[in-house]
């Protein structure tokens, strides 16, 4: 499968990596890579449609709670988490890009 | 700001698709949210979340895209092999790479802004003059000048006196014109505010602003009246109202003196408004009147316009209007030609009929507006030549630089086509770049020059067009040469070398032939335009009078007034009397206010006939320059008696008894021997009355420099004048400096009459500088755009040198290392960089050397070179050089210390 996959970019290593790490949020995603709000949207995107991404939402009583919009968070498929693996072993430096986060 | 976020959100929202339009909204709702109370505390918090909700833009596509795949919809047809494949992309990549080296990007598009704001406002000048555009006038283009005539002389169109009747029954008899105008123009005497000044005034008929659509600054204009009885009122300039009544709204209503009646403000016209002229040379202080007034302001008692009198050429009638819709010119004219004919049915004394002419008021006549093209623009052209120049050799050195990502992109299948584009599309980028900061250059220029042009100058959609045109072209000039050597270099093996041009200096030798001919057009440019303000300057200084920035001459007219023959005498009488008496006045005289100088009207201004007795009264008739001379006109000027003596007080009798000619006239008529001979004069037109008079006298003459070079005017002076002049110039000579002479013969004059103003007052310096302008701009706009060249060239030779540097510094460093002084590296550089300039320098001098001579030999009939001017030129080149070489080159000569 990994062979006629669509070949990653590297803003969508990076946004893997980013989400491997725990930042779950387009925004935070944003901060931590420091990568524009205009490349790391459509990215996630894509990396939804090729399944290496799924997202999920928030609960409606958490967010009635909190007083805000419901979040829609992300994370990172077993597809996905196999395909940042193959890359990591292929660029030796890009485990060492962001640091990991312990919250969320 | 974070409302301002969630609404571009909003906004964004209906191109989602349908099915995912309600949670990509509340996602990005909740990414904002979530963004600002993150960056809550940050510096420039709302930068940033405005920046991140622009990122929405850029997700939409993505959504839209992949909705469009899951359903396997065509995404958009591609364009992948066509021409304009990825010019955005292209567009973006120019933006992202210009904004990583500002200070190049800076260096040219300072240097082709220069370049672009010279060349726009040298065209808004030849827009302006060939267009004549009429500031605060309503659709010009459908404005038509008509013009009766009668057949002249000289073909064309002679004036054919016309009356304020005949305008009237005009307005009904073409009626392809819906609305038609009258104007005469003429200068009025006016008190404003009890200080008596001289004003440019028209008569205009009641629809005068309406047919040219201008809308008033202030008050209703003149009240509807059919016919040419009506109030004494007048609509006064902008720029009159500016400085007489300090822009006082209140203005309406006021009285002021014009002529020998009173007429009340009911207008102030709009701001640069000039009627429909616009070459006329005016300090804004101008006037409409109606008809009405006519006879208050015409000069001659008996001159009424609205008497059928038609003497042939005593006041030009000119007649403007308004094309009715869908008719066209030539309707008009043929309508406007029946009229014509009708108005003199039995023709005129030539006995042709008069006919019309109807003109458009756009165009001036296309060989003028070539003329002044071919005048103006050629050296702003130049200029902006070097400056593309300048750029070129900024972008070929930039290309050097990244002919390894060039060679990379060519061996990776780009074609060579893409690379060009690439690269002309920075040079665009740039000179559009060049072209919006090029606005408020021009802007400026053109302020600064107004005040010594004699037309308005906008800057105008057209002007603007210029601008874009002048950048497009620039940009192709300037990027073609680098994109084609960029594209070119197809060798593989420039993708092993560390940097190109490592090698030596090879590589810069086109660079170097361009800062060559840059050198060279910017001292050709300096040279040749201080060689032309010397002429002028020059021309200026050869009048045959003592210094005159001293001699004041202001001259009256009292027909303005309408004073009588003995007030009139009595006025002039007790202004010489006081004048003379003032304590810094070292001479003073009456003339004619063309006697000594024409100002360049030549026998236009020639008062006296003169003859030998022994002629007939019918042959050799000549008119010259002269006539009436009262006090002491010649110390005034500083004339000194050659021979014989001036006039003595008991020679101004009623009519003249003797005459002093100058030394050139006692040649001609004499051959010198003029003293005790006989001649007679009588005045212009009038040679029945003739007068025999002997000469007394011989003085010096005064110079007029004319085209064909400078020339002592022969004249003739007689100490009473023919008839009564109503029209006479005082000529003094000042102790002190104008400035403090000149409000104290204002006040002398204001207490022997306070309703006379000056027609005219000033230096004689400063006549010769208004006659000689034309002249002294175009010569200074020379000298200002070859400093602006060699401002270019310096720049070009400077980023050269840095660049030769850049790309040697491995080889100086190796130099260094074995043990080159950095003084001899200095020499090194500097002696490569001073070789281009001198040789740039004498091409530059043989040129300017050739054109200075045809410059001066074609306009001023002198075909000498300023040594001075052309020295001083060569020397600040010589210098600007050496500062542009020399950094580059004492950087050379510290490579070492960057090594180690």
């Amino acid at each position: 499968m990994a062979a006629d996959a669509p070949a990653l970019s590297y803003t969508g290593l990076f946004v893997l990596q980013a989400l491997a790490r725990g930042y779950r949020f387009g925004f935070d995603i944003m901060q931590v890579t420091g990568l524009p709000s205009g490349t790391i949207y459509p990215a996630l995107r894509r990396l939804e449609a090729q399944e290496l991404v799924r997202s999920d939402w928030e609960s409606d009583k958490r967010a009635r709670e909190k007083g805000r919009p419901r979040r829609r968070y992300y994370e990172l498929t077993p597809a996905g988490r196999r395909r940042l693996t193959e890359a990591e072993t292929r660029y030796r430096a890009l485990g060492r890009l962001f640091p990991g986060r312990t919250t969320t | 700001v974070r409302r301002a976020a969630h609404a571009l959100i909003c906004l964004l929202a209906p191109l989602a698709p349908r099915s995912s339009r309600a949670r990509w909204l509340e996602e990005w709702h909740a990414e904002i949210d979530h963004a600002s109370s993150a960056l809550g505390g940050r510096r420039f918090a709302s930068l940033r979340i405005l920046r991140m909700a622009l990122g929405a833009v850029s997700d939409i596509r993505a959504v839209r895209r992949l909705h469009r795949l899951r359903l396997a919809l065509p995404i958009t047809p591609s364009s992948r092999g066509s021409m304009f494949y990825g010019l955005a992309q292209d567009f973006r990549h120019a933006c992202r790479v210009l904004m990583t080296a500002p200070g190049f990007s800076l260096a040219v598009i300072g240097s082709l802004a220069l370049g672009i704001a010279v060349n726009a406002a040298a065209f808004a000048m030849v827009n302006a003059l060939f267009f004549r555009i009429l500031p605060g006038v309503e659709d010009q283009a459908r404005l038509a000048r008509i013009e009766l005539c009668r057949a002249s002389r000289h073909a064309g169109c002679g004036w054919l006196s016309t009356t304020y009747d005949d305008y009237t029954s005009m307005r009904t008899s073409v009626p392809s014109v819906q609305a038609l105008a009258a104007r005469v123009q003429l200068l009025a005497a006016a008190r404003i505010r009890g200080e008596a000044t001289t004003l440019r005034a028209a008569l205009v008929s009641p629809n005068y602003f309406e047919v040219l659509g201008a809308r008033l600054s202030l008050g209703a204009g003149f009240p509807a009246a059919k016919d040419a009885s009506g109030d004494a009122v007048a609509v006064i300039s902008h720029g009159l109202w500016q400085r007489q009544f300090e822009g006082a709204p209140d203005v309406l209503g006021e009285f002021i003196a014009v002529g020998t009646t009173a007429v009340r403000i009911v207008g102030v016209a709009p701001e640069r408004f000039l009627g429909d002229t616009n070459t006329a040379i005016t300090d804004g202080r101008e006037i409409w009147l109606p008809f009405a007034v006519a006879s208050a302001v015409l000069g001659h008692p008996s001159a009424d316009l609205s008497a059928r009198a038609r003497r042939e050429g005593e006041y030009a009638v000119e007649y403007v209007g308004r094309l009715a819709p869908g008719a066209t010119l030539q309707q008009a004219r043929s309508e406007a030609n029946v009229f014509a004919a009708r108005l003199v049915p039995g023709g005129t004394e030539t006995g042709a009929r008069p006919f019309a002419r109807v003109r458009r008021f756009g165009f001036k006549d296309p060989d003028e507006a070539v003329q002044a093209f071919a005048i103006i623009m050629p050296l702003p052209l130049l200029v902006l030549a070097i400056a593309c120049l300048n750029a070129t050799s900024l972008l070929l050195a930039r290309a050097t630089y990244r002919m390894r990502d060039t060679t990379v992109r060519l061996a990776l299948g780009a074609t060579r086509w893409r690379i060009v584009r690439h690269v002309l599309t920075e040079s665009l980028l740039l000179a559009l770049a060049a072209a919006a900061a090029s606005v408020p250059l021009t802007m400026w220029t053109i302020g600064f020059a107004q005040p010594h042009l004699p037309m308005s100058v906008p800057l105008d959609s057209r002007v603007l067009g210029f601008t874009v045109l002048a950048a497009a072209g620039s940009a192709l000039i300037v990027g073609l040469l680098p994109a084609l050597r960029a594209s070119s270099r197809r060798g593989a093996a420039m993708l092993g070398s560390s940097r190109a041009g490592d090698t030596g200096t090879r590589a810069p030798r086109l660079r170097k032939v361009l800062v060559v001919i840059q050198v060279a057009a910017s001292l050709a440019l300096l040279a040749t335009g201080g060689q032309s303000l010397s002429s002028v300057a020059a021309l200026m200084s050869e009048t045959g009078a003592d210094d005159p920035e001293r001699l004041l001459i202001a001259s009256f007219d009292l027909d303005k007034l309408k004073f009588s023959e003995e007030e009139g005498k009595a006025f002039y009488r007790q202004v010489l009397e006081r004048v003379v008496s003032m304590p810094q006045v070292e001479a003073a005289g009456l003339a004619r206010p063309r006697a000594m100088w024409t100002f360049g009207l030549g026998s236009g201004s020639s008062a006296v006939v003169l003859w030998l007795p022994e002629e007939a009264a019918d042959k050799g008739r000549w008119h010259y320059v002269g006539g009436y001379i009262g006090g002491d006109v010649f110390r005034a000027v500083g004339l000194k008696l050659l021979h014989g003596r001036g006039f003595a007080p008991g020679d101004a009798r009623a009519t003249p008894q003797v005459a002093i000619v100058n030394q050139p006239m006692a040649d001609r008529l004499f051959s010198g021997a003029a003293l005790g001979r006989s001649i007679r004069v009588a005045a212009r037109n009038r040679h029945e009355e003739s007068l025999e008079v002997r000469i007394v006298g011989i003085v010096e003459p005064t110079i007029e420099r004319s085209y064909s070079g400078a020339e002592p005017v022969p004249a003739v002076y007689l100490p009473a004048p023919f008839q009564y002049e109503p029209a006479l110039a005082l000529y003094v000579r000042s102790r002190t400096s104008m400035e403090t002479l000149l409000p104290e013969l204002r006040a002398a004059v204001g207490q022997v009459d306070p309703r006379v103003p000056f027609v005219d007052v000033g230096t004689l310096q400063a006549r010769f500088e208004q006659r000689n302008m034309e002249d002294h701009i175009l010569a200074s706009g020379a000298t200002i755009l070859g400093a602006v060249a060699l401002l270019l060239a310096t720049a070009g030779l400077y980023g050269l040198f840095s660049f030769i540097v850049s790309l040697r510094q491995r080889e100086i460093g190796v130099r260094m290392a074995l043990g080159a002084e950095p003084a001899a590296v200095l020499r090194l550089v500097l002696h490569q960089a001073m070789s281009l300039a001198l040789l740039g320098a004498g091409i530059g001098a043989a040129i300017a050397i050739v054109a200075g001579a045809i410059v001066s030999a074609e306009i001023y009939g002198t075909a000498s070179i300023d040594p001075l001017m052309f020295i001083a030129s060569a020397a600040m080149l010589i210098v600007a050089m050496l500062a542009a070489g020399f950094v580059p080159a004492w950087r050379a000569s510290r490579v070492i210390r960057w090594w180690c």
